[in-house]
């Protein structure tokens, strides 16, 4: 095992330099940079000044040249400073990560504690009414557009019952301390929380309720149930048990997805998290907050399915890495 | 277990929002009236709250909060004395031309809010950061003519022999050099714009699945620019130049500093200094005096010429002597609270708060009181929007304009372009989009500044058929198809990029000039893109038309947009006018302290400009500011509220309920 993961840790870090020139590529040759981009419209800048510009933001290098500049650097941990944020690239995400892990951890958690359960109860009562009305609420959650779910629970909730704040993060007005900020901050959270559970709850309870059908048509489901074990036990013990195999795995998938940040409800909600800051960043043509976040959410996924494959071995006795 | 799941999340629901109404009213004061905190509802901030720094217009509104300018602008843009006051001599200069001297005071007993007192040297302070060798931030002081910056910015005493020793060596360059030049320029397109793109655009048809297809290009491509070399002379001149010019920068700084001081600029006591810049010029004055002052006790202990390592790492927690302190910026919000030692008064908002909003619920938040002041975009559903809630608003004209281009060096005959002129039915477009929000002006300027001509008059009405004379003038006729073709056979066919078009005021004009031009059996492209490719593919001359605006003017100057010298490649001069009369007139205009006779010049230029048929004005547009009378109490605003002076200009005296 330890062989196993040692031979994969050294297979990232080429992954991640194929990765990481890729993605240098892909952004230097976006249309537009940052100077052209922050002097647009103004009819004071000069031409020597932008150029002079471009020099100081390490813009006039080729390609190739720029890409070794910054990897040098950021072998040693020097991701450079944000163009648009002028702070070192790992505090700007270090501030926001956590913000948009607030967020997207807890919808991530009542998805577990909503998916499964219901996943596993529509199992039990295929082409029932419950089996039929559970899919298609999943389905209809899947298919719905996060900015257009976000904008009808805006009008309902915040704009015409007034329950829950229209966005924001807390209240400007109080000037909130410890356990009340918290309050308030979670009060706003609702809304976007509600978002990401909705429109994602489907994916997870489906992948639940294909992966318990199989179990339950399993041989050992019917020895079990031939043997008079009661269904409580039949469906608890048995079939869930070996359900949560595959549920596990995809659990340690969803690692990049948590820190990430969410583009389009952050947005909405004008929540400060990394989604919300990767945009403004790809808008304003921030070269080294682009690579830093990509690299982070690069090494995010390999680690994910690094833990994913790990896992599969700790919960699936059959399964030797050696 | 979904019943108990279902009324746990329910449970936390009410106790969050129960909590969240105990605290919500928890920032008032009974004594101070209902309210004591403005919040200023912005679109998403960058967080660089320096001035020397700062990119966002929505950063600047909390920059100019936390800091006191010299001078600022009046409501009718005229410079008025603020924080201190500048006052223009001219002089004769050494070499016989003529100089401005500037004389810069400070108001004497103003103090930061630190409690350390306001002098000249702080100004001082303020313009070496912004005159530094390696100053990357937007300010534009660095265009001036001071005496001596350029000695300052190359480090080297004397700097206008090595200049012209750069000049006369990159002018002679060896055909070897050339030819060097145009291998470098090829790897660079290659580099920047792949083997296969290049294949395309030059129409070389080589086969993509060839293994050597890459060196296939690069050669095909390469014998290209060989053959036009000559062509490719005046960049290699201009190369040679800017490397000349790199090293000479570096090479100065490296080895020590030579120069410490730009010899233009005085200090003569401690609360006056002098600035000498050559010539005369509108602008300067406003250079130099709309600037804030920064602490030099807090931003600069270790600033040295050439590192503004030290100055950039107080960005984030600016320190001043405006109206109010700046206490933090978390969770999208930003807290200032009322500086008691202001030098113009204590303001009597004790607490003020930017809080980010997204665009599209700016007017939203304001009706169910979360925010007090914003700037929504203005368009006729929110002005009817407000009108419903009873929420009071000023509308100001925008100090900028839209336009319509037309590139003259693609579209090179005058006649095509003046019958494209003739096609822009502007009115209607406009007045559909905005309403009363915006109006059709008639020369390339925004109608805030005083030198703008309120008495033009349109110079290309609509009318299809005068298009279809000067089409005809041009040598266009239509062929047995139908086409409008010239003697050639070619049909005539123009390219317009628009960004977002599904959403542009111009989208009107542009959709009328295709139904016309497809009647005059000409072909009208319109592409819609990214805004950022956009402005790429007009800087690289590779539109016919664009459709775009200028904004953040407040003087007068041309200078970057129409003059010859601008339309070198990045230059703003993307219409390739270029005209010795108007260079003239530009020049002269800058030039011209006397605001009637500068303005006789100006409408001359614009007359000129509006001759070459290369820019077509389209709109003067408002912007809107709202505030929420529940909270504001609006008798408190400015009485006349404009483009250069809003409730911030007087935020001392703005009271809420």
């Amino acid at each position: 095992m330890k062989q196993y993961i040692i031979r994969r840790i050294l297979i990232s870090i080429f992954v991640l330099f194929g990765v990481s020139f890729l993605l240098y590529a892909i952004i230097r040759m976006m249309p537009g940079d940052f100077i052209s981009q922050v002097t647009s419209g103004n009819p004071q800048i000069t031409e020597e000044m932008k150029e002079n510009l471009r020099a100081l933001y390490g813009l006039d290098k080729g390609i190739i040249e720029g890409y070794f500049s910054w990897a040098k650097d950021a072998i040693r941990g020097d991701l450079g400073t944000s163009f648009v944020y002028k702070q070192p690239v790992t505090q700007v995400i270090g501030d926001r990560m956590w913000v948009s892990f607030a967020l997207a951890g807890t919808a991530f958690v009542l998805q577990l504690l909503i998916a499964i359960p219901l996943g596993v109860l529509a199992a039990t009562k295929q082409y029932s009414k419950t089996d039929y009305t559970i899919v298609a609420v999943a389905l209809a959650g899947i298919s719905l557009p996060s900015f257009f779910f976000a904008a009808v629970l805006k009008r309902i909730f915040a704009v015409e019952l007034g329950w829950f704040p229209l966005q924001g993060m807390v209240t400007a007005r109080a000037d909130l301390e410890g356990m009340a900020l918290f309050l308030d901050m979670a009060w706003h959270f609702v809304l976007p929380v509600t978002v990401f559970v909705v429109t994602s709850i489907g994916g997870l309870l489906r992948y639940t309720r294909t992966n318990m059908l199989e179990v339950l048509n399993a041989d050992y489901v019917r020895t079990a149930r031939a043997k008079g074990v009661s269904e409580g036990k039949v469906i608890g013990r048995h079939a869930f048990r070996n359900t949560l195999i595959p549920i596990v795995t995809m659990v340690g998938g969803s690692l990049p997805s948590l820190f990430a940040g969410a583009i389009i409800t952050e947005g909405i909600f004008s929540i400060d998290g990394l989604g919300q800051t990767a945009l403004n960043a790809i808008h304003n043509g921030d070269i080294p907050f682009l690579m830093g976040y990509n690299m982070f959410i690069a090494i995010l996924t390999l680690l994910g399915t690094l833990i994913a494959d790990i896992l599969y071995a700790v919960v699936d006795p059959r399964v030797r890495y050696n | 277990m979904f019943k108990r799941i279902a009324a746990i999340l329910l449970a936390a629901c009410m106790t969050i929002s129960f909590a969240s109404c105990n605290n919500g009213e928890g920032g008032q004061d009974p004594t101070q009236g209902k309210y004591d905190t403005l919040v200023i509802g912005v679109s998403p901030l960058n967080g660089v709250f320096s001035p020397f720094f700062y990119t966002s217009a929505y950063d600047a509104q909390v920059i100019d909060m936390v800091f006191s300018p010299i001078c600022v602008l009046d409501a009718d843009n005229v410079m008025i004395p603020a924080a201190g006051s500048i006052s223009a001599e001219q002089i004769d200069g050494d070499n016989g031309q003529v100089q401005t001297k500037y004389t810069v005071k400070v108001q004497e007993g103003m103090k930061f809010t630190d409690g350390e007192p306001v002098t000249i040297d702080d100004v001082l302070f303020t313009y070496y950061v912004y005159l530094d060798p390696n100053y990357d931030g937007m300010g534009t002081m660095n265009t001036l003519p001071i005496v001596g910056l350029n000695e300052y910015k190359y480090d080297t005493p004397d700097y206008s022999q090595k200049i012209a020793e750069f000049q006369q060596q990159s002018q002679n360059i060896t055909d070897e050099e050339l030819d060097a030049f145009v291998e470098k320029y090829t790897d660079l397109d290659m580099q920047n714009y792949g083997a296969a793109y290049i294949n395309e655009a030059l129409g070389l048809g080589l086969d993509e699945s060839a293994a050597d297809f890459e060196e296939q290009v690069r050669a095909a491509y390469l014998a290209m620019n060989m053959e036009s070399k000559e062509d490719l002379r005046a960049d290699a001149q201009a190369d040679k130049y800017d490397q000349l010019i790199a090293g000479f920068v570096t090479g100065n700084l490296s080895d020590g500093i030579d120069v410490e001081s730009i010899s233009g600029i005085e200090r003569i006591d401690d609360y006056t200094c002098t600035v000498l810049v050559d010539g005369i010029s509108i602008t300067a004055d406003r250079q130099l005096a709309l600037q804030p002052i920064l602490p030099e006790h807090y931003y600069g202990p270790d600033f040295q010429k050439g590192d503004l390592s030290a100055v950039h790492a107080k960005d984030a927690a600016p320190m001043g002597s405006g109206p109010y302190i700046f206490q933090s910026y978390n969770n999208n919000i930003v807290s200032l609270t009322a500086n008691p030692d202001y030098y113009k008064g204590e303001p009597k908002i004790k607490n003020l708060k930017f809080q980010v909003v997204s665009e599209d619920d700016k007017v939203n938040a304001t009706i169910l009181g979360d925010i007090d002041i914003t700037d929504p975009s203005a368009s006729i559903e929110v002005m009817e929007q407000l009108h419903e809630e009873g929420i009071e608003y000023s509308l100001v004209d925008n100090n900028g304009y839209g336009y319509i281009a037309i590139n003259a060096k693609r579209v090179p005959d005058i006649n095509v372009r003046k019958g494209l002129m003739h096609l822009m039915n502007r009115g209607p477009a406009i007045e559909a989009y905005y309403g009363e929000l915006a109006e059709v002006i008639e020369r390339p300027m925004t109608t805030t500044l005083a030198e703008y001509p309120d008495d033009a008059t349109e110079y290309y009405g609509y009318s299809p058929e005068k298009a279809a004379e000067y089409f005809e003038k041009a040598g266009y006729t239509k062929d047995a198809s139908g086409k409008l073709v010239n003697s050639d056979g070619e049909q005539l066919s123009i390219e317009i990029g628009i960004g977002e078009l599904s959403n542009h005021p111009a989208a009107g004009i542009l959709t009328q000039m295709k139904i016309d031009m497809d009647a005059l059996g000409a072909e009208f492209i319109i592409s819609d893109m990214d805004p950022n490719v956009l402005f790429d593919r007009m800087q690289n001359d590779d539109l016919d038309m664009f459709v775009a605006a200028w904004g953040n003017a407040n003087d007068c100057d041309l200078t970057q947009i129409f003059s010859s010298s601008s339309t070198v490649p990045g230059g703003s001069n993307r219409v390739w006018l270029q005209d010795e009369e108007l260079d003239k007139l530009i020049l002269q205009s800058t030039q011209t302290l006397d605001l009637e006779e500068r303005s006789e010049i100006v409408a001359q230029e614009l007359d000129i400009i509006m001759d070459w048929a290369v820019y077509m004005p389209i709109y003067q547009r408002k912007n809107l500011i709202i505030y929420n009378p529940e909270v504001v109490n609006t008798d408190t605003l400015p009485e006349r509220v404009t483009t250069y002076w809003t409730y911030a200009s007087e935020i001392e005296n703005l009271e809420l309920h």
